[in-house]
This record gives structure tokens, C-alpha cells and sequence, in this order.
């Protein structure tokens, strides 16, 4: 679907449209339903995160024995777990936790993912194909599955979740950011730039760079639910967070052990956050997409 | 201390009249092993019921089915054996050699195909449709016909029972007999035990003819001991002229390949009740059994043992019947679910199992017993019996567990007193401080025993950390003796304080050579076990151990937690079930009762 | 078309080393001792150092590497340091498990993806274009552990329809080995017992890994359709007369797979992964699971086969579908080549 996006980014001017193009952005997702819906649930998701420790008269990991497996009720919304602690002051912290790990791993991806791609399309020859049989040998692993591996081998932490992570994620925006390079590079304004004289890092930088910009934030949104969905897989196998950290994996683990004897609402609340915030970004994902991509467009 | 001493010397004084080859008031050496990790166990000597019998059921060998048994109107052997037999379990076998040690699965799996010297006795309950093999019940010989105790305990003489035939079909020698004892004191885990018994050396061991070896300590060993290592349920006796045709390098003297490591691994080599018919690893696998097994045959043609990785689906698959029997569940859903089942039976009975978490001492502030005893203090003892048990067990309040002889409970000084612990701390010097837990990221109790104890170490400014790890990770720092605080879990096979003290709590000679896992050495306690571990006076082994206990647990070096009771649900059609006080499943008694 | 195709082939080896060397490099970093591991708790220190030179662990990393690319090239994986059984004969034991839920999931998925992006392509806008992209896109945003275990208590636990979650068939009825592929065997030896057991199990892990196949299957699915159809040759074709279902098929369809072709390498990539938390939570006895255990016990041969033989997986999907694209595409049929 190159050949479509480019239908409409080429009209764009490669400056000085930026702002304008913004508002083009907000005017196409406005006027689609769907991605609407996608930004207010990330949106809910982030306002209950940041607002639940105002909100919820619960401490997420301070509970007691006395409170242990309460259902939903007035007093615990969402339940307790089987220390007593309150589940949805979990959940809300784990909103906290899991949106932070989501939006480091992506940014550290998109970054570093631009970086190569970009030098990689615009330099070509050896460079791009040293780069991209790295970044093939990567791809050619299942992301989960290297991200388990790495997590494993660095030891069982927050931080080796998140370097697994960056690293399963990062050519996929190298993959982006390059064909985008490449279909950019030999395109008039490009020309014109380096017949002026620009350098190379300054054409990059000034020309290609906004242009890329939009199919890597594309690829970012996307990237932010499969972060969500990633970290909390790990950590549903025991890798991650240490307790009594709230995440919400962790939590869909602990609660799956207590469906036998009853207690579904531990791990049906965090499960269904899992989901509501996913579907938010994927939602939102789509929205953006329909923009680059007209045919498709409602 | 007078009844203990009676009592051995009245099994002493048995044994030199009569010659029968009976221990009286189980010695039984052992592996034990708790849920995921494995524990090496231990010595016993005597107990504390008093049950006495004058029964020589367990004197007699033969089939157990026959002298009292069947008298009684109604016994637990089925007329016809039942076809199959469905378990459920946590894991696959990982290796069939015996004298390595793995996984409780892997022992299980083994301990069903492969017949010990000796024996625990068993007797039988017919209204609760199970049999009963107490620790401290007698051990009886199963592939020995006799043994002779010369010299005063400096020199054993064994007797092998004619007629015993291998799964193989290869007959059963005393050459067998001598190679294995002698490939245990080179392979695996057994050079430590075998240690213990004093032999170190091959040469230790000799054949004298064609049914009779010998075993010469290095120095008296006590009877109760001696034959309680040679009741490690993990000592079956190796089937050597298979071995040797499967692998030339056995014959040798080539170390190591003469032990045949790679392939006794693979390859039950042993004669029991029950030969395997195949195995699909990650899936189940299925246990014929031997219809001329020489004991009696067995009461069920086969057993399935399928791998149910998830607890919770373990306890689904038992309620719905679609298994007989099933390892490790839940204690939650086994109260909160099973108990109420109809068609489920679910019994728990007291056990010796310990549960503690050992202080780290080589560690700071740990190395101040001060703080030691504010933590201790500041276990929340209760919740965590009512959290984690859910009723099932009793508190942990020395470092010999109740029913282990000599065990003194009057130590024990601590309760959950936050004030108290305060006030140590201030004495300690300790303000504030910062302490990791390593947990088995499988291992349930562990992350629950580490939660309750952070909620209640943050009353008192002491922030637990708690550190998830892989199995091997895990063992790996364990075997390093560096995890600052763990959870640790420890039967001991010989039913003996010392035996059980010499694992736990005594210097180790270097790092990982014992389970004293939290670098405790105390040179007084050395002194109490060394002297107490091969003493014949029942008074003077009791007293000394009251003394070690005290210093233990007065120098709070281990956080004492629980016994968890050994809690055994099965469907309630499912007879014949055997209790051991190690905890593991033997299968050749069990039939399915269709009138039930 | 073949220069193509032996071009892809000349790559192989490359990135077939890289593999190697990577899982090398990654096993060997992990932590944990697998001669401490294989001697067994408890083992005295001559045992386990015993056990480390048999096993060539005291050797250097390169001599090391020697050793395991010489058996690697005479398809010997080493041996799982737990169990000592060949990593080979466990990977044999439990590949077909793998692959019988994966295509089965993936074809369910198929089967239940493609018809609804295609409907939703065809009539964006309609009712069928708004659910099709709301079932497609909440699909992909489930966490798939979490729909395995509500599947599992709703149809087992509750319901009582769906068999135990406990592997490949109900105990007891399992088929003769012959394939190792139960509905495959059940249907060779004529058991129709086993048929019906291993089909009833195979349901629910199957429909969990549908989810992950029809969702983007179906979203890829549609916009392609939307894109083709709106193309120039379409309408033209449209407008020349010919029936509304030969242009679907000559020239929509046939066009639109493309995308959809590569969707499902990238799929079956995903599946690998995805199978992990699958099998973990049906206990299903294939490859996910038995990863998953290797590097919870940091046993460094399985998982090091395990990487192998996933990556080489990939590269021979990756291979098959280039040729299936090439056929596909008209351009790169004729033309010869085109990256």
C-alpha cells in the first residue's frame, strides 16, 4: 500500500505544512466514529490510571487478611484479591505502570527504529544491506518469543522486559521508516534540496523526516497495544514486575488460580482492561491509518 | 527419656535374641522433597506414639496380602485387578537412575519399578480403605532376606532373598546388590548420604558368596541408621547384567563411564511391581504391572500418570472423575471446592514437613541476631497459617519438626509482637532496612508467604523485596548459599533429629555441601550434633538435641513457619491407597472399588 | 520465477548461520549451571564437576561452539539436561502436537477471517463492513491467555461441554502413533473414538488461536478488497459487461490476496510465538510449552533447538509464500524477479 500513502503525502509541502497537516489529522479522525471511540478509551484508561490514587480510598499494595476475596461490592468496586488488596486500585496503578512500559518501549523503538531506517534508505548499498539482513535475522523470530529469551537471559526484571521489547519492536520501525526513505529519496523536493546544496543529515532531517513521520507514528500506535498486550504475557508467565507490584498479567495470572474456586472477578477486571486499552490504540491505529490511506478512507 | 531408652533397648535386645532382622521404631533414610524443589532428608530414631506392637507382620516377609489380611472379612486387596488407573500430576519423570535425584516426579516414577532392600511396614485400614506407612513404624526387609549386626554396629552383614527376577527377566544377584551400593557411593547425591552412614569408599562394600555381602562402616554406626539408609526409597537395587549389555563400559574400571550415568537415566533398570510401557514426555506417561511381580500381584493392571502442569485443572479433572488421583492441589480449592465434592475424598494427615525461610547471616543487617529475633517478631505466624494452609498443618516451632523425636517446642519464644520487634530492632541498632526474598516464580507458596510477610515487615521499616526467579536461577543461587532470605520446605526420610539437624543446621564443610542454606555455623551446635548422631543412649541423644534446638532457635537464624499436613485427595472409589511419610505415591495396592 | 526462488534460496545459509550464532550467543548468556542441573540437588562438588567435563562445559566458548555446530550439522540437538533425552527425539515427540493446533487454528481463522473481510471490503459501509472491522480489530485486542482461560471455565468448568484442558486427547483414547498427528492417525487407523477425543480437544486451543488469525486476516482482508476494487482494471471490467462474479474472482480476489498472502507469513510467525501462551494454558504438550519450560529451568540445548528450529520454520514459510506471491502476482511472474 506504498503507492497510496504516497498519493497523498506528495502534495504536502516539506515544510511549513506540519501544523497544517495536523489539523487535516484531527479533521479525518474526527469524522471517524471508530477512532474517536479509540481515543477516548486510551483516554479513559489514562485519566482512571492517573486519577484512581485520588479517587480509590485504597493503597494498591496494602491489603490484610481481613479483606481477603471480597466480590465487587460498594465499598471495593471491582472486588478484593486474595491479600485483601483492592482491585481496582491495582487496576489503576496498573494502568500507571503498564502505559508507562507501552510508551518507553515504543518511543525507545520509534527512535532507534527511525534512526537505522532512515540511514539505512537514504544511504543504501552495503549499509542498507548489512542493516536489513540484521534486521531480517530479528524479524525472523517470533517477537514474543525473543522477547522471552532476552528477558530470560538479562534476569528477571521490569528493565529486561522493557530492552526485550525494544528490541523485538525496533525493525519494525526500521522496516516503515525505510521503504517510506526509500520512496521519498528520489522524489522531486528531495532532488531540489540536495541540487541547493543541503547535506545529507540536513535533507534526512528537514525533508524526509517529516514525511516519514507520519507512517512511523502509524506503526508507533500499533506498537503501543502489542506493548500492552506483550508485557502483560510475560508477566502472565512470570516475567516482570516483582509482587506485589500491580500489572496487569500479573494480576490475570494470579486471578486465573482462583476461577476454581469462584473468585472470577479477579482476573476478569484486569483482563478486560487489558483489552478496553488494546482496542483503544488499535481503534485509534486504524483511524490514523484511514487518514494516509484514502481509498480505504469512509 | 527412660521410655525412649527402654525402647530401644528392648528392640536392641529383640534383634540380638532373635536375630530377625527387624528395627524397631523406624530409621528410614531418605530423600524428601517438597513441591517443586527437591530436599534430601533424613535419619530418624524413634517416635512419639507409642504404638507399640507386638505385631511381627512387619517381621515376616512375604505377600502382604496373606496372614492377617486375611483373616479379616473384608480386605483392600480386589479380587480381580483393576485395568487402569488415572493420576494426574504436576510434572513429567525426568530420569529413572535412583541414585541421582531431580524431581519428585522422576522419584515417583522410579520407586514404582524398582524394589528397595528394605521397606517400610505397612498395615492396613479397612473402613478407611487405606494402608498406612507410618514413619515411625518398623522397616522390614523387602529384597534382603535378612541382615546381622556384628561388631557392635562396625560391620553389617546382608542376606539377598532367592528367586527375585528383574523386569528384565535376568534373576537378581548379590553382585547386583554390591554394584549398586557401590555405584552410590560415586554417583549423584548419594556420596553425601551414603557419608553420613560412614562409607566412602567402594572397597567398603564386599560380596561374601552367592547370596551374602558385607558392609563395614568406617567406624560404629547405630542399626536405626544404618538401615534407615539403605530405606532410601531411592536405593533400588540396579539390574547390572542389563546394564552391562546395554552399555560394554559398565563391565570396566573407566570412570565414569562404568556407571552407565546416560543410560540408567533413560531406562528403568530395576525389578518392582511395575515395568514402564511408554513414555510421551511433556504428555504422560503409563506403568504396566508385572503380573508375576514376586510379592503378590499388583491390584490394577496399569497406571496413567498424565502431566496436568496447571494445578487448578488438576482439581477440575479429579471433581468431574476423569482422574483417580492427583498430586499437589491447591490447598484453597481443596477446602474451598473438593472438600464438598461428593465422590472425592480428601484426607490430610500431620507430617514432619518443614517450612521455614532461613537468614541469610553472611548477609547485613542479617548478621545481627538482634534483628534476627525482631524478624522473628514480626512474622505474622497466624495469617499466614490461615492464608496459606487454609487449616492445613500446625506451626513450625523448632527446628526438629513435632513428630520427630527429641522435639522441643519450649524454645520457642516468638509471636507476632510488632512492639517487641521494635524494641529489638532499636537494641539492634537497626532502623530502617531493605531485605530480598527469592521466590520460585512456580511455587504458589512461596509468593504468598512472601507477600504476608512484606505487609507485616513494613510495620516495622523493614522493606522486603521480592525476587522472582527461574527454577534454575534459583537452585543455582541456592546452591551458592547466596539468596539473602528464601522459602524452604525439607522432610526428613530418616525420622531423625540428627540426621535431620546434620542437613540443617550444622556448619558446612563448603557452600552447598549440606542445606544449611543460611551460612549458620555455630561451633557448639557442630559439637551437639557430631556427638549426638551415631550415640546408642536414647537420653543423652535427646538431651543434646533439646540443646541444639535451643540455640537454633534462640539465634532466630531461621524464620519457623509451618508443617503443612500431607493432604491426599483422591476419588473416593479409589482404595488401597497408601500413606507414606514421604509423601510420594506407590500404586501397586490400589484398585477401584466398584461397589463404592 | 526460479531465479527468484533459488535467489531466496542463496540467503538461506546466511541467515542460517546468523541464527545459529545468535541462539548460541543468547543460551550462553543465560544464567544457572546445567552440570548443577544434571548432577541433581545435592550432588557434591567432584559430581558436579565431574559432570561439567562430560558435558564439554569446562571447555572454551569456541571449542564449545565447535562441538555443537559439528552435531548440529548431524541433526543432534544435544541433550535436554534435566531428562538427558535427546533434545531431537523431544522435539519429534512434541512438533506434531505444534503443528496440528497451529494449522488447524490458523485455518479456522482462515476460514472464518477471509469470508468476513472480503464481505466487508466488497460493502464498506454496510452493516457487514462495521461489524466485520469491529469483530477484527477487538479480535486483536485480546490478550490471548486471558480468552483461553474464560473459554476454558465457561465451556469446561461451568458448561461441562468442553473436555478437560489436558492436552491432546481425553485419557484413554488416544490413537495409535503413527504420524504422531492424532486426528491424521485416528483417521489412518479407522478409530473414530480417537477422532472424536482428539477433534474435542483440539476445539478450544484451536478457536483461541483463531482469534489471532481472523482478526487481522479479516482487516487485511477488506482493505485490500476495498483497494482492488476501486481500481481502475475494475471498473473497466465492470463497465465492459462481464458478470459481477467473474470480475470477483478473475480480477478482485486474485488481486486483492496478495496482501493477504503475506499477512499469513506473518501470522504464521506469530502463531509460533503466540502458541507459547496457548499451550502453557491448555496444556498442550508441543514445542510452546516445552520452550517455555527450557528457559524457566535455563536448560541451554532445547532452547537453543528450539530457536533453530522456529527460525527455520519461519524462513521455510517465509520461502513458500514467495513462491505462492510469485504465482500470484502476475508482475514478478513474468518479469522474473522484484523484491
Amino acid at each position: 500500500m506504498g503507492t497510496s500513502s504516497e498519493a497523498v503525502l506528495a502534495p504536502a509541502l516539506p515544510t511549513g505544512g506540519f501544523r497544517e497537516r495536523w489539523r487535516r489529522s484531527w479533521w479525518v479522525l474526527s469524522r471517524s466514529r471508530l477512532s474517536l471511540v479509540g481515543l477516548g478509551l486510551v483516554l479513559f484508561v489514562v485519566l482512571f490510571g492517573l486519577l484512581g490514587p485520588l479517587l480509590i480510598p485504597y493503597d494498591p499494595e496494602t491489603g490484610s487478611a481481613a479483606d481477603r476475596e471480597l466480590a465487587p461490592s460498594f465499598s471495593h468496586w471491582f472486588g478484593t484479591d486474595t491479600f485483601g488488596f483492592d482491585i481496582m486500585a491495582r487496576t489503576a496503578a496498573a494502568a500507571r505502570l503498564d502505559l508507562f512500559i507501552a510508551f518507553v518501549v515504543t518511543g525507545l523503538a520509534l527512535i532507534i527504529g527511525s534512526v537505522i531506517g532512515l540511514v539505512s534508505g537514504y544511504a543504501g548499498g552495503r549499509v542498507d544491506e548489512v542493516l536489513m539482513r540484521v534486521v531480517d535475522t530479528v524479524l525472523a523470530f517470533p517477537a514474543f518469543i525473543l522477547a522471552l529469551g532476552i528477558a530470560a537471559a538479562l534476569g528477571n526484571s521490569l528493565r529486561s522486559v522493557i530492552i526485550a521489547l525494544t528490541v523485538a519492536y525496533t525493525p519494525f520501525f526500521v522496516r516503515v521508516v525505510r521503504s517510506e526513505t526509500l520512496a521519498r529519496r528520489g522524489q522531486d523536493f528531495v532532488l531540489a534540496a540536495r541540487c541547493s546544496g543541503a547535506s545529507g543529515p540536513r535533507i534526512l532531517g528537514m525533508h524526509i523526516l517529516p514525511n516519514v513521520a507520519t507512517a512511523a507514528l502509524v506503526q508507533a500506535t500499533l506498537t503501543l497495544g502489542w506493548a500492552i498486550l506483550d508485557t502483560a504475557a510475560l508477566s502472565f508467565i512470570g516475567i516482570g514486575v516483582k509482587p506485589p507490584t500491580a500489572e496487569w498479567g500479573v494480576m490475570v495470572s494470579e486471578g486465573a488460580k482462583l476461577i476454581v474456586t469462584g473468585e472470577w472477578w479477579v482476573s476478569l477486571f484486569p483482563g478486560l482492561f487489558i483489552a478496553i486499552t488494546v482496542l483503544g490504540f488499535n481503534l485509534l491505529g486504524d483511524g490514523l491509518r484511514d487518514m494516509l490511506d484514502p481509498d480505504s478512507r469512509s | 527419656m527412660t521410655e525412649d531408652r527402654d525402647r530401644i533397648a528392648r528392640a536392641l535386645e529383640r534383634q540380638a535374641l532373635t536375630r530377625r532382622a527387624f528395627v524397631k521404631r523406624g530409621v528410614a533414610l531418605g530423600v524428601a522433597l517438597p513441591s517443586l524443589g527437591a530436599i534430601l532428608a533424613a535419619c530418624g530414631s524413634d517416635s512419639a506414639t507409642e504404638a507399640a506392637s507386638t505385631s511381627t507382620g512387619g517381621a515376616a516377609p512375604g505377600p502382604v496380602a496373606s496372614s492377617g489380611l486375611s483373616t479379616t472379612p473384608k480386605t483392600l486387596i480386589p479380587s480381580t485387578p483393576t485395568p487402569n488407573i488415572i493420576v494426574v500430576t504436576q510434572t513429567e519423570p525426568d530420569h529413572f537412575d535412583p541414585h541421582s535425584f531431580h524431581s519428585i516426579e522422576g522419584f515417583n516414577a522410579t520407586l514404582n519399578q524398582m524394589d528397595t532392600l528394605v521397606e517400610w511396614q505397612f498395615t492396613e485400614d479397612v473402613d478407611a480403605g487405606i494402608f498406612d506407612a507410618p514413619f515411625t513404624g518398623e522397616i522390614t526387609p523387602l529384597l534382603l532376606e535378612k541382615w546381622e549386626v556384628l561388631e557392635d554396629g562396625g560391620l553389617y552383614r546382608f542376606t539377598i532373598r532367592d528367586g527375585i527376577v528383574f523386569n528384565s527377566g535376568n534373576p537378581m544377584t548379590v553382585d547386583d546388590v554390591v554394584w549398586t551400593l557401590q555405584r552410590g557411593v560415586n554417583i549423584g547425591f548419594m556420596p553425601t548420604l551414603m557419608g553420613l552412614g560412614r562409607i566412602t569408599k567402594e572397597n567398603q562394600i564386599t560380596k561374601v558368596d552367592a547370596r551374602t555381602f558385607e558392609v563395614k562402616p568406617a567406624g560404629k554406626v547405630p542399626e536405626v541408621f544404618m538401615i534407615g539408609l539403605l530405606n532410601m526409597p531411592l536405593s533400588g537395587v540396579l539390574d547390572y547384567e542389563l546394564v552391562k549389555k546395554n552399555v560394554p563400559a559398565a563391565a570396566g574400571t573407566a570412570e565414569p563411564a562404568r556407571w552407565a550415568e546416560d543410560w540408567i537415566r533413560k531406562n528403568p533398570a530395576g525389578g518392582g511391581p511395575y515395568s514402564l510401557k511408554e513414555w510421551q514426555p511433556g504428555n504422560q506417561y503409563v506403568l504396566t504391572a508385572r503380573e508375576d511381580y514376586w510379592k503378590m500381584p499388583p491390584s490394577n493392571s496399569q497406571v496413567t500418570v498424565k502431566v496436568v502442569p496447571n494445578p487448578e485443572d488438576r482439581v477440575l479433572l479429579l471433581e468431574r472423575g476423569d482422574a483417580d488421583l492427583a498430586w499437589g492441589l491447591p490447598r484453597k480449592a481443596v477446602k474451598e471446592r473438593l472438600a464438598d465434592v461428593e465422590g472425592v475424598t480428601v484426607e490430610n494427615y500431620p507430617s514432619v514437613n518443614c517450612v521455614w525461610i532461613p537468614l541469610n547471616v553472611e548477609v547485613k543487617p542479617l548478621d545481627n541476631v538482634k534483628f534476627r529475633q525482631a524478624l522473628s517478631y514480626a512474622v505474622p505466624y497466624q495469617t499466614i497459617i490461615d492464608e496459606v494452609l487454609f487449616g492445613f498443618g500446625q506451626q513450625l516451632k523448632s527446628p526438629v519438626p513435632n513428630g520427630m523425636p527429641s522435639h522441643d517446642p519450649s524454645a520457642f519464644v516468638y509471636s507476632t509482637d510488632l512492639d517487641k520487634a521494635r524494641s529489638l530492632m532499636a537494641e539492634a541498632g537497626v532502623d530502617k532496612a531493605t531485605l530480598d526474598i527469592s521466590v520460585r516464580q512456580l511455587v504458589d507458596d512461596d509468593n504468598q508467604i512472601a507477600i504476608w510477610l512484606q505487609q507485616s515487615f513494613k510495620e516495622i521499616g523493614v522493606e522486603l523485596v521480592i525476587n522472582k526467579q527461574t527454577d534454575s536461577v534459583y537452585q543455582s543461587k541456592l546452591a551458592a548459599r547466596e539468596h539473602t532470605m528464601s522459602v524452604q520446605n525439607w522432610i526428613s526420610w530418616v525420622n531423625d533429629p540428627y540426621y535431620h539437624l546434620t542437613w540443617l543446621a550444622k556448619t558446612e564443610p563448603k557452600k552447598g555441601q549440606g542445606a544449611t542454606f543460611n551460612n549458620y555455623s555455630n561451633p557448639t551446635v557442630d559439637k551437639l550434633i557430631d556427638e549426638g548422631l551415631y550415640e546408642t543412649d536414647a537420653g543423652v541423644r535427646e538431651a543434646k538435641s533439646k540443646e541444639a534446638q535451643k540455640i537454633v532457635v534462640d539465634e532466630a537464624s531461621w524464620l519457623f513457619l509451618f508443617q503443612p499436613d500431607y493432604l491426599v485427595s483422591r476419588r473416593s472409589d479409589l482404595k488401597g491407597f497408601t500413606r507414606y511419610e514421604d509423601e510420594q505415591f506407590r500404586y501397586h495396592l490400589m484398585y477401584k472399588d466398584e461397589e463404592a | 520465477m526460479t531465479r527468484l526462488i533459488l535467489r531466496r534460496l542463496a540467503a538461506v545459509p546466511v541467515v542460517l548461520i546468523v541464527i545459529i550464532l545468535l541462539g548460541f550467543l543468547i543460551t550462553n548468556i543465560l544464567p544457572g549451571n546445567p552440570a548443577e542441573l544434571r548432577a541433581g540437588q545435592y550432588a557434591t562438588t567432584e559430581v558436579i564437576e565431574r559432570t561439567e567435563a562430560s558435558l564439554g562445559l569446562d571447555e572454551p566458548w569456541y571449542t564449545q561452539l565447535r562441538i555443537y555446530t559439528g552435531n548440529l550439522l548431524q541433526g543432534d540437538f544435544g541433550e535436554n539436561s534435566l531428562t538427558g533425552l535427546s533434545v531431537s527425539d523431544d522435539l519429534g515427540a512434541r512438533w506434531p502436537a505444534t503443528v496440528e493446533l497451529t494449522l488447524v487454528g490458523f485455518l479456522l481463522g482462515l476460514a472464518v477471517g477471509l469470508p468476513l473481510g472480503v464481505m466487508a471490503g466488497l460493502r464498506s459501509n454496510g452493516i457487514w463492513d462495521h461489524a466485520g472491522r469491529l469483530v477484527a480489530v477487538v479480535g486483536v485486542s485480546l490478550p490471548v491467555f486471558w480468552v483461553g482461560l474464560l473459554l476454558i471455565y465457561f465451556f469446561y468448568a461451568e458448561l461441562g461441554w468442553a473436555p478437560p484442558p489436558t492436552g491432546r486427547a481425553q485419557i484413554g483414547t488416544e490413537p495409535d502413533d503413527v504420524t504422531g498427528f492424532y486426528l491424521l492417525d485416528s483417521v489412518l487407523t479407522a478409530d473414530p473414538a480417537a477422532f472424536w477425543s482428539s477433534l474435542k480437544s483440539l476445539i478450544l486451543p484451536a478457536i483461541t488461536l483463531a482469534l489471532l488469525v481472523a482478526a487481522p486476516v479479516a482487516r487485511i482482508a477488506r482493505s485490500s478488497v476495498l483497494e482492488v476494487r476501486n481500481q481502475e482494471y475494475v471498473t473497466m471490467a465492470i463497465a465492459s459487461g462481464l458478470p459481477r462474479r467473474v470480475v470477483l474472482r478473475r480480477w478482485i480476489l486474485r488481486n486483492a490476496m496478495l496482501p493477504v498472502v503475506t499477512m499469513m507469513g506473518i501470522l504464521l510467525g506469530y502463531l509460533i510465538g503466540g502458541n507459547i501462551l496457548v499451550e502453557i494454558v491448555f496444556a498442550w504438550p508441543g514445542l510452546g510449552g516445552y520452550a517455555f519450560e527450557s528457559i524457566n529451568n535455563n536448560d541451554f540445548a532445547p532452547v537453543q533447538a528450539f530457536v533453530i528450529v522456529t527460525a527455520l520454520a519461519i524462513l521455510m514459510i517465509s520461502l513458500v509464500l514467495d513462491v505462492i506471491y510469485a504465482w500470484l502476482n502476475p508482475r514478478v511472474r513474468y518479469a522474473g524477479a522484484e523484491d
